[in-house]
């Protein structure tokens, strides 16, 4: 005796921070099928670009995401200094990839945060978050803002970090780091923890691939994919290895979140001792030459690519931005099928959606 | 389980990480990007403002000598800032007080200098 | 990367990213533009860290989906059908046009019309 029931889950559910709705249709417990729907934050910035001069189209793609919005900037502003051929500053570059990896930190803390909300597990909810501050006021002591912190420009950046604040930072992230350990215990070997994530959400090196995951998604199935390594910004100066795990589970991809914020605080070290003095920007004149370039680099949920056409005016042709959780999506349907009900949370989380993101 | 322990134990003799706002305020970082202020007195309306805004918030008129803003639409990017040549336009590290109205911040500059506000 | 991307025959196409498909390429998006009356579709794939271009030119109509190569382009695949009116014939799933847009969405709303301009802000809009 089995009927097929279909059950609509979100756009507004308790753990779903972000408008996504999805038709399940279930056979008891059991999810057979899952349809999504979008849209309900599509806000047309795609559009805008061809409304709002270049410069000032810096402003609106750092409010794709709220998250890491800081990346969006610098992959829009690679893009554009790429088709002028704009050399921006190696302080520059420092800068852009210490706030970088500050916003990954403070992305991989939120997502665990809500995570640990989706199955119940609020205590820990509070303690990441509460260390998630810290990152927070380091954005806010260093650019201004919390969030939207806008210091990337055609060019090269706005805002400086001096070497008072530096010693600043080195000691907030040591602070960090401490508590992290402490967290970082609990989350990976409870058992509360462990039998809600291993073995759950499944997903193979070859379907990841295949589906085109990217990210702590696809790492956590052991695809060896990391944009960081080809050297973009100042990460061709730096020392690190992309974190991959084999499992594929829901409890690998934590494990890769959980390494890589340690990683991402090494990384912020590695860049402040070999910050160079120097410039943080350079004068941009004219208008981007007629042409298209495509431009990517690895945010804390994946890769996210921009394409861009000029036309030889300051406003652009078209503005595509291809982001990381659209390209996840198909992997979520693909782990859906087969799970337990109770578990769609878990595993809706577990690519760490930015629906805001998918829709622009 | 015992992992936990040691959070807990240095929880119980810490402070509260929570502030009893509104009895108690953080004090704002010296660049935070609280507001933004114009010294209409400086102002020569030259429109710098007005064309770099991303989200078109500012309206400038030469001829009357009015500036206009809407701080519901600004984003608080600091580019008129940076822009303005007079550096008469600051922002200001206190946040605007929340309200149940809009409205528009209209400054004019007349030979005596007076300053409305709408 | 500056894009140069290899113009394909809509009939050639299928067989095209076939060959990325065998050639272990991954699948890393579509891109829709509006030309005059016409869209260009750009496909781009990855193998490792490389990226490979190819773009047909069509009139929105029976554009072969590639979504039975690769399963993952049918998320793309329903959004440019639902934002630019493109149609493709053989998406493996077709969402009905409720993948982004809502029963009340304007229809097609990145394809080129006119969008409403706000009276604000002088020259740069
Ligand atoms: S840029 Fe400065 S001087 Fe010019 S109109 Fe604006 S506020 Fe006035
Ligand atoms: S801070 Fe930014 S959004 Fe606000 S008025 Fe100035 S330029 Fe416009």
């Amino acid at each position: 005796m089995s009927d097929k029931s279909t059950i609509p889950f979100g756009p507004q559910h308790p753990v779903l921070p972000e408008p996504i709705h999805l038709k399940l249709v279930v056979e008891d417990e059991k999810v057979v099928e899952a349809y999504p729907a979008f849209g309900f934050v599509h806000r047309g910035l795609e559009t805008l670009a061809q409304k709002k001069d270049f410069n000032q189209m810096v402003y609106v793609v750092e409010r794709v995401c709220g998250i890491c919005s800081c990346m969006h900037g610098q992959d829009y502003c690679e893009a554009i200094e790429e088709l002028m051929g704009v050399q921006v500053p190696v302080r520059a570059e420092y800068l852009r990839t210490i706030w970088a990896e500050l916003h990954r930190i403070h992305s991989h803390l939120l997502w665990l945060g809500l995570f640990a909300d989706a199955f119940g597990f609020e205590n820990l909810f509070m303690q990441t978050w509460k260390i998630r501050e810290k990152i927070m006021d380091i954005l806010e002591a260093t650019s201004g803002n919390r969030v939207i912190i806008s210091v990337n420009i055609v060019g090269g950046v706005r805002k400086d970090i001096n070497s008072e604040q530096a010693k600043w930072i080195l000691k907030e992230l040591d602070d960090v780091e401490e508590q992290l350990k402490d967290i970082n215990d609990v989350v990976m070997n409870n058992y509360t923890v462990k039998e809600r994530t291993v073995g759950i959400g499944v997903l193979t090196k070859e379907e990841a691939y295949e589906l085109g995951a990217t990210g702590p998604m696809a790492k956590g199935s052991g695809v060896d994919l990391d944009l960081r390594t080809t050297g973009y910004a100042a990460y061709k100066y730096l020392d690190f290895e992309p974190i991959v795990e084999k499992d594929g589970d829901s409890y690998a991809r934590n494990l890769v979140r959980m390494r890589e914020i340690f990683q991402s605080i090494d990384l912020i070290r590695q860049a402040l001792s070999k910050m160079p003095e120097g410039d943080i920007n350079v004068p941009v004149k004219g208008n981007p030459p007629a042409g298209e370039v495509i431009s990517r680099l690895e945010q804390s949920r994946g890769e996210v690519v921009y394409y861009i056409k000029s036309n030889g005016t300051k406003f652009l042709d078209r503005l595509r931005i291809r982001t990381p959780t659209f390209a996840n999506i198909p992997a979520l349907l693909k782990i859906l099928p087969g799970s337990q009900l109770q578990d769609v949370p878990v595993l809706i989380l577990t690519i760490d959606p930015c629906i805001s993101c998918t829709e622009r | 389980m015992l992992d936990m322990l040691k959070s807990v134990f240095s929880n119980l003799s810490r402070k509260p990480v929570t502030r009893m706002y509104p009895y108690e305020e953080r004090k704002p970082f010296d660049i935070n990007r609280g507001h933004l202020e114009n010294n209409i007195d400086e102002c020569i309306f030259c429109g710098m403002c007005q064309r770099v805004c991303p989200s078109n918030c500012i309206k400038v008129d030469r001829k009357t000598s009015v500036w206009e803003y809407n701080p519901f639409e600004c984003v608080l990017c600091g580019v008129c800032v940076e822009k303005c040549p007079k550096k008469c336009l600051k922002l200001d590290v206190h946040y605007r007080s929340c309200t149940d109205k809009k409205y528009n911040i209209h400054l004019e500059k007349h030979d005596d200098s007076e300053k409305a506000g709408a | 990367m500056i894009v140069n991307s290899r113009e394909v025959e809509i009939s050639n196409l299928k067989s095209e990213v076939k060959k990325y498909h065998d050639g272990g390429y991954r699948f890393v998006t579509e891109t829709c533009l509006n030309l005059e009356d016409k869209f260009k579709i750009i496909y781009t794939f990855a193998i490792g860290y490389d990226l490979e271009n190819i773009h047909i030119i069509t009139d929105g109509k029976n554009v072969p989906s590639v979504s039975d190569i690769y399963s993952c382009a049918l998320a793309v695949e329903n959004e440019i059908k639902e934002l630019f009116g493109v149609e493709f014939d053989g998406l493996a799933v077709d969402f009905g046009g409720d993948f982004m847009l809502g029963e009340s969405s304007p229809i097609s709303p990145q394809a080129d019309i006119e969008i409403i301009r706000r009276e604000k802000g002088g020259k740069n809009e």
